[in-house]
């Protein structure tokens, strides 16, 4: 008996079902990983450092292997590699033991092509994942009502690219028209749509509506809604000058608390000397001397702003009304104009269209699979107990 | 109407109670005319069970499929459902129901500890997608619980061979092969859940996969279960090792539906787009460019 060549070893062991077992597994324990650690990407940085800090032994040990970062560290990607590859030289193999295209007739032949197609769109679905991994970009953008961006790499918020994606934009003018949300109970917002503009240098204008699971796809980019607040306009007057120090809008955190949403941020503009807390009610009612939200609709607005002096331990705090004005310390404020901000998140991935048809292909391929099973279960007739096997008396 | 839901919320589990405490009652004295009663009192508790969903639906002004409680109620109804409709079709032994309904009643338990007042349905969940999505979920988790009935039997009898009242249950190799079958839909049904998920995401987020806890929990119960078909198909792994694994594949399932925020250092349970709140908009963050009034 001759013995066999090396590469034909190493072709077995690639191509073997309990290389691809230990494979599954590898990948099952290194997603409890990721689903268990905390995970960069997924929580903040300083989050992620006082878990660590919590739980030495377990970072020391955890760390090296870079499993903060485990769905992008080398032994998950080298594992996802090698399951590909199996996947793909135990179809080949099996292909062509099973007589290559005239497997699929005969008996068996539905079971066959739903193995065959199965582990195809395994395939398919590696491809499209890398492709997804080293093309993509993601990016987030934030715009107030009547404002302008242009798409360009600096830009965007938050940008995320792959190492294979060109560093090409578009160039286009985005702008954010209008913003309307409807609510439900003046509380809970049931519809967010946003219309924007689009125009490229040489391109007529592209009017695009977008709403929350219903995105926007322009050159390519689709624009997803994202989350929403407020912009109140605040005009920043020295007291004794009467110098204009600041005149713009300012984007306002939204957090979501147990009453409601809250708008509120800290004004962070160098020439201010105390701290200023910005919060917004859009529609307010006063109830012995407190103010409380009434509802999200912008009907009746309200600026309160907080003033907070470590250094000389004071505080102070005022209410504006739309159109109002407070003088606080140094400083006079007016409350001119309020508008909305909608986020988007902008995509590029050409690695969806491989991974959409993998999906569709591997469900066929599943029902292929197991039909036959399946059918042999339902026209078989059920035994003289409730059951289809044997029940003993 | 919310004072109905909770009267007919709490006729459904006295039924299911009622129908586990007559199937015990009928299984330790090995009397097989006990289940005519059980199948009718969980026939009794579908009716009642659908009532109180209608009931959610109707208050809620959407199908329950927002929280834990209306999630919990949706997916324990297609259990029952998915049992009693093959009971009727005579695919499966009624014997099951004794580790079905318990489960059915604990996960209603766990729902009505987190119940609260019927809120209108979030922009993210007003997709065609969610309900592929919920719908293909709770079929896989009802296929797998009727399997992890049937493994739970299977270890049963197989442990305890001469116990009088386990021999009235189907036969090892018809339990080990009805798991198989339902692990099998179940499979199939968490396959179109993922699928219609990653679409939806899609269209939310822009990405179809965004690695957050409850998708990793998905994969890995998924992969589980590819892994339980792949041994049992390569490496004939059938009967207790076939039973054992569905077991496990359960606890990594209730993980996934319930068990997520247990494990995970994000202590909120949901997708995370409903937690990301605060940090996302920081002034510093608008880009510096015109603001035209």
């Amino acid at each position: 008996m001759r013995a066999r060549s090396l590469p034909s070893k190493l072709f077995d062991k690639l191509s073997s079902s309990k290389l691809a077992l230990v494979m599954v597994l590898l990948l099952i324990l290194f997603s409890i990983v990721g689903a268990v650690l905390p995970q960069q990407g997924r929580m903040e940085f300083k989050d992620i450092a006082l878990w660590q800090m919590a739980h030495p032994t377990t970072t020391s040990m955890m760390r090296p292997l870079g499993f903060f970062h485990v769905f992008h560290s080398w032994p998950f990607i080298i594992t996802i590699l090698i399951l590909g590859v199996n996947t793909l030289t135990c179809t080949l193999l099996r292909f062509v033991k099973e007589g290559s295209f005239s497997s699929f007739k005969g008996p068996g032949s539905v079971r066959r092509m739903g193995f065959f197609s199965l582990h195809l769109s395994l395939i398919l679905l590696f491809a499209g994942g890398f492709l997804t991994s080293t093309s993509r970009m993601k990016a987030r953008i934030v715009l107030t009502e009547g404002q302008s961006f242009e798409e360009r790499h600096d830009n965007y918020l938050q940008l995320v690219e792959g190492p294979l994606r060109s560093e090409r934009h578009t160039g286009a003018k985005i702008r954010l028209k209008k913003v309307q949300i409807t609510y439900e109970k003046k509380r809970y917002p049931v519809d967010v749509t946003s219309d924007l503009e689009f125009q490229s240098n040489k391109d007529t204008l592209v009017n695009g509506v977008i709403k929350v699971n219903y995105p926007f796809t322009y050159k390519g980019l689709a624009f997803t809604q994202d989350k929403t607040g407020f912009s109140p306009r605040l005009v920043i007057r020295d007291k004794k000058s009467k110098r204009v120090l600041f005149n713009s809008f300012i984007a306002l955190q939204t957090f979501d608390t147990p009453t409601g949403k809250v708008y509120r941020d800290f004004l962070s503009l160098p020439f201010l000397k105390q701290t200023y807390t910005v919060t917004v009610f859009p529609s307010f009612s006063i109830n012995n001397g407190k103010v409380k939200k009434t509802g999200e609709d912008p009907e009746n607005p309200l600026l309160r702003i907080e003033m907070t002096d470590p250094i000389r331990q004071r505080s102070a705090q005022g209410n504006l009304p739309l159109g109002g004005r407070i003088v606080m310390e140094e400083y006079i404020f007016f409350f001119t104009e309020l508008r909305r901000w909608s986020a988007f998140m902008v995509v590029q991935d050409p690695g969806y269209l491989p991974v959409c048809v993998a999906l569709w292909l591997g469900l066929g391929a599943l029902i292929l699979r197991y039909v036959p099973d399946l059918k042999r279960w339902f026209v078989e007739k059920p035994g003289k107990g409730r059951h289809p096997g044997k029940r003993n008396p | 109407m919310q004072q109905t839901e909770i009267i007919l919320f709490w006729m459904t589990v006295f039924m299911y109670v009622a129908a586990f405490c007559v199937h015990v009652f009928g299984f330790v004295r090995a009397s097989t005319r006990t289940e005519k009663a059980v199948m009718r009192l969980l026939w009794a508790g579908m009716v009642l069970h659908t009532a109180t969903a209608l009931a959610r639906w109707s208050a809620a002004g959407h199908a329950p499929v927002t929280d834990t409680y209306e999630l919990n109620l949706t997916g324990t109804w297609f259990t029952v459902l998915i049992f009693l409709v093959f009971e009727r079709l005579k695919k499966i032994d009624r014997s099951i129901a004794l580790v079905v309904t318990p489960v059915v009643f604990l996960v209603l338990g766990h729902g009505v500890m987190l119940r609260s007042a019927p809120i209108p349905m979030g922009t993210a969940y007003q997709s065609p997608w969610l309900v592929v999505h919920v719908i293909f979920a709770w079929l896989s988790f009802g296929c797998f619980a009727i399997a992890f009935g049937a493994a739970v039997l299977f270890l049963a009898r197989d442990r305890f061979p001469g116990w009088e009242p386990i021999t009235r249950v189907p036969d090892v190799k018809g339990l080990d092969l009805a798991g198989y079958r339902f692990i099998v839909l179940g499979f199939i049904n968490h396959a179109v859940m993922l699928v219609s998920g990653a679409i939806w995401a899609k269209k939310l987020w822009g990405h179809y996969w965004s690695w957050d806890v409850l998708e990793i929990w998905s994969l890995i119960t998924f992969l589980f279960y590819a892994f339980y078909l792949h041994v049992r198909s390569f490496l004939g792994w059938r009967m207790r090792r076939s039973a054992w694994l569905t077991v496990l594949g359960f606890v990594v399932l209730a993980i996934s539906f319930w068990g997520v925020q247990w494990f995970s250092p994000v202590v909120r349970p949901g997708h995370e787009w409903n937690e990301r709140s605060a940090p996302v908009v920081l002034k510093k963050d608008v880009p510096k460019n015109t603001i035209k009034n």
